[in-house]
């Protein structure tokens, strides 16, 4: 394959028939897509189309302060004003255990094998009329209080100020896999380097739109040796951090379930109708005795 | 080495160990370099045998530097004779450690760049900074010990500071384990305390090992090594009953999730390692031959320490692995049919190679130790 370009996008797009991303990605495309450093990252964790970042500012000047053991997450979360709070509420009673979203999810973010963001469990439902498990949906629960974010040694992993919304920073992440042991949901994985078969023909082949990065899967190189996780598709967010349904930019597991069972919204929002949805509905989060605070929400 | 092995196993040991070297050697390079992912590692298993292996050598570190801060700093005059060597001991296991934490991260040559990156409310992190300056202090220690014997107060002095760094850097590993909420076996007050308690165990019992091989036969060299495997005992006693005692609670209490995983410890799919490992070698054979040894059979009591330190190996494998097989929710394994989603780990052939490289690093750091000085001639800390 050749150099990827402008072209890229439009492919992974139609790829995930995701029409509408063609348009939101063609106006960066001007930018780096492929190979991108950490230092073309905007403080919203995606990459930015050129020019000097806050957070680039504030990275040059701790290079320069070199001694003064200045950590950088510090300053790396710049003030910004908090518009968004998305929450997933995952309907347990509609949901049909299909795992379209589980394939939705590898397809939206070209996962490589061994790596799910989105998992499916068939927990067991004693005294069910037939015998049918109650199927529990776990993307990542974007914690308000994670404890991913906490472990993390050098702050790859970092919460956007903007959405809350827990994102890595591939280039920083030392592949520790702390964070995996740390987190209660088992929401984290690593990448191991394994490829489908298929990508394995034709290396290079597989690029994922994670935070817009366009990563070209390359022995040694990220996210090889990293730890992935659900980011609810945060790529597919517009430049002022919102998703639009209409237009397909949502998260690939809500957008496919075949149940409407997975339900995403602004919680900050209260015109959302999350919140009439919350209202109604008996809801619960997993593990909350831990104090993590999961954004995700479960109705029975 | 030991005078009095026979004239076989002079010409056995360095072929074994270059036969182990060179099995390491072929470990590091297959991670490095070879195709496919070198571990067996998954999702649900994210750390294995080497992190056991880091923890274990930064144990037997921190334990043999404690064992020179009481020679050193509190006039132990009984532990001085291995004041240098213990110090070599603990500067050796450091690097090793360091090494195999190196192999095992996903982009290694990224974590050069803590220094400058760091989170501060990660463990990790901190330990990042504490190992750079225990590392610092243990080099320098060394380095008045053997080349500058004359600076005893200094010593004394460097030895006081020691000691508390070392149990800080070895409480510290342990809370890398501690704070992890997501895993109640670990989530205790009592496990940086255990690892600072095992650390002086087996470091003790390293060191016991070392100066049965390296120090010259003596009857001084005797009661130092008779002096080091009862105080190693005595320290594993303590350790063995914290053992019990956070096994017991947690029975008691009865909550599923945190005595899973001890179940998994006691009658998991590798109750070997507990039982024949920790219990068996670790623990009731070093203390049978300590107890029953007559005065002066040294070489009885390094085979005691012998047992202690491999049977604190098997320990750290208990400490790391088991834990982690208990994942976050029992349907989760079953959830994603892919071998990186099994609960089930078992080292893979450059795992265990890597491991031991690690081994035979500690020997050849030791044997260069030897050339660079005298191991005898510390026995002067008391004297202030």
């Amino acid at each position: 394959m050749p150099k990827l370009g402008s072209q890229e996008p439009i492919y992974i797009a139609v790829a995930t028939g995701l029409e509408a991303l063609k348009t939101n990605t063609q106006g960066s495309s001007a930018g780096p897509l492929v190979g991108t450093r950490s230092s073309a990252r905007g403080a919203d964790g995606l990459v930015k189309e050129s020019g000097m970042t806050r957070r680039d500012f504030f990275r040059a000047a701790a290079a320069a302060a070199a001694g003064a053991a200045v950590s950088e997450m510090a300053l790396a979360s710049t003030p910004q004003k908090k518009k968004h709070h998305w929450i997933m509420a995952i309907d347990l009673k509609r949901c049909v255990g299909c795992r379209a979203c589980v394939a939705a999810c590898k397809a939206e973010n070209q996962t490589p094998p061994g790596v799910n963001y989105n998992v499916v469990m068939d927990i067991p439902h004693l005294g069910s009329s037939d015998d049918k498990p109650y199927f529990l949906t776990r993307p990542c629960m974007q914690c308000k209080s994670s404890s991913c974010t906490l472990v993390c040694p050098t702050g790859a992993t970092y919460h956007r100020e903007q959405d809350n919304i827990v994102v890595i920073d591939y280039d920083r992440c030392i592949g520790c896999r702390y964070c995996i042991a740390a987190c209660p949901y088992g929401a984290r994985q690593f990448d191991f380097g394994e490829d489908y078969e298929t990508a394995e023909e034709t290396p290079g082949a597989v690029t994922s739109p994670e935070y817009r990065e366009y990563r070209t899967r390359k022995k040694g190189k990220s996210p090889i040796g990293n730890v992935r996780k659900c980011t609810f598709c945060v790529h597919l967010q517009d430049e002022n951090g919102e998703y639009d349904q209409a237009q397909g930019r949502w998260p690939a597991c809500a957008k496919t379930c075949t149940g409407h069972a997975i339900h995403f919204g602004d919680f900050m929002n209260p015109e959302d109708p999350i919140h009439a949805l919350l209202e109604s509905r008996g809801h619960f989060r997993l593990k909350e005795e831990l104090g993590n605070e999961p954004s995700v929400y479960y109705l029975w | 080495m030991n005078p009095a092995s026979t004239t076989s196993g002079k010409h056995f040991a360095p072929i074994v160990l270059w036969g182990v070297t060179l099995v390491g050697l072929t470990g590091i390079f297959l991670r490095f370099f070879g195709s496919g992912e070198p571990t067996h590692l998954t999702q649900i298993i994210p750390w294995g045998v080497w992190v056991a292996t880091y923890i274990y050598f930064i144990g037997l570190s921190a334990g043999g530097f404690i064992v020179s801060s009481l020679a050193y700093g509190f006039g132990m005059e009984r532990f001085a004779r291995a004041g240098r060597l213990a110090l070599l001991q603990a500067f050796v296991c450091l690097l090793v450690a360091m090494g195999v934490i190196f192999v095992d991260l996903g982009h290694p040559w990224r974590s050069l760049r803590l220094p400058w990156q760091a989170n501060p409310t990660s463990v990790m992190a901190w330990l990042f900074y504490l190992y750079n300056i225990y590392f610092a202090l243990v080099a320098v220690e060394l380095y008045i010990a053997v080349w500058r014997p004359q600076r005893k107060e200094l010593l004394r002095r460097l030895a006081l500071v020691g000691l508390p760094l070392a149990v800080i850097v070895h409480g510290g590993v342990g809370a890398i384990f501690a704070t992890v909420k997501a895993h109640p076996v670990w989530h205790s007050g009592l496990l940086p305390v255990l690892f600072v308690v095992s650390a002086v165990a087996s470091g003790g019992a390293l060191l016991t090992l070392l100066a049965f091989f390296f120090l010259k036969a003596s009857s001084e060299r005797d009661d130092l090594i008779n002096s080091l495997a009862r105080f190693s005992i005595a320290v594993l006693i303590v350790e063995a009953a914290m053992v019990g005692i956070d096994h017991l609670v947690a029975s008691y209490g009865g909550i599923p999730e945190r005595i899973a995983a001890y179940h998994l410890i006691t009658a998991g799919p590798f109750p070997w390692v507990f039982w024949g490992g920790e219990v068996l070698i670790g623990f009731l054979i070093p203390l049978y031959l300590v107890c029953a040894a007559r005065p002066g059979s040294a070489g009885q009591m390094a085979l005691a320490a012998a047992c202690i330190v491999a049977g604190t190996f098997a320990m750290r494998l208990n400490i790391v692995i088991p834990p982690l097989a208990h994942p976050a929710f029992p349907e989760l394994p079953g959830a994603i049919h892919h071998m990186r989603w099994s609960a089930s780990y078992l080292p893979s052939f450059t795992e265990w190679a890597v491991v031991l490289a690690a081994f035979s690093a500690v020997i050849w750091g030791i044997l260069a130790g030897r050339r660079l000085f005298s191991f005898e001639g510390g026995s002067h800390a008391g004297e202030n």
